[in-house]
């Protein structure tokens, strides 16, 4: 069973269906309605893909600030957000 | 609003207000059955006399008989048991039906920028963006920017030209 919460650094996750419904919250972004409606709107934005780009869609989509991080994806027909603090060491993120 | 303090005597209609009671009192006569109202119960006093008081209940019953059509008691309805063969069945038969249908297609689900993946722990978990990558977007960024305003209109030739007719 999948568990947002064992991911390394998250401060906050949130379940959402397909069409944009919170299945389940927590941490930071627990009760969090007005930011999965945000990331709703973000992924629903586009009508289409630019498929030059890339063919199908996107496998992730990150929101990155100075301390924190949001993840997006959909699996299962679920799409997953997780919030994720950076280390205090280093304020911004790793090289690849 | 301005309030008018309105003072008036009984008429002779039973004790009810009608369009002939007059509206301000005859500061000679001496009147006990005086009552003192304020504007808004005045023009409130027109339109809840008795008659209307049945209306009302008739109003409040009609309410209560819509709503209780239309409530549905999932608590106290039958669960309608549908056996695993019996869902499977109709299932068949519906998409049966569906695939008759030549025009028919899936409702159009709203568009989504991501794809489904089947693990998304490891995607989750992984670095979100390279220091490269985010170096790369903020000086695209920039530059973009900088041209934006840069951006002017060069006059070439005039847009306005009178048309020489003889």
């Amino acid at each position: 069973m999948l568990n947002l919460e064992r991911i390394p650094d998250q401060v906050g996750y949130l379940l959402l269906t397909e069409d944009g419904a919170v299945i389940s919250s927590g941490g930071e972004m627990e009760n969090d309605e007005r930011i999965a409606n945000v990331i709703y709107g973000l992924i629903s934005l586009a009508d289409k893909v630019d498929s030059t780009i890339q063919e199908e869609g996107y496998k992730r989509i990150s929101v990155v600030y100075d301390d924190h991080c949001y993840v997006i994806c959909l699996s299962n027909k679920k799409i997953h957000v997780v919030k994720r603090k950076f280390l205090q060491n280093h304020t911004e993120p790793a090289v690849a | 609003m301005n309030r008018v303090t309105v003072v008036f005597r009984e008429s002779f209609v039973g004790g009810e207000v009608s369009e002939r009671t007059h509206l301000l009192v005859d500061p000679v006569s001496n009147n006990t059955n005086i009552q003192r109202v304020q504007s808004d119960d005045f023009i409130g006093c027109y339109s809840t006399s008795l008659p209307k008081k049945t209306d009302e209940q008739s109003a409040l019953n009609r309410i209560l008989q819509e709503t209780a059509t239309n409530v549905i008691d999932v608590a106290a309805s039958d669960s309608h048991n549908l056996e695993q063969h019996e869902y499977l069945d109709r299932v068949k038969h519906y998409t049966q039906k569906l695939q008759s249908m030549s025009r028919w297609t899936p409702p159009r689900r709203p568009p989504c920028l991501l794809v489904d993946i089947p693990a998304p722990e490891k995607l989750l978990a992984a670095e979100p963006l390279t220091e490269q990558d985010l170096h790369l977007i903020t000086t695209a960024i920039e530059e973009a920017d900088a041209a934006l305003v840069e951006l002017r209109v060069e006059h070439k030739e005039d847009l306005v030209v009178p048309f020489r007719i003889p």
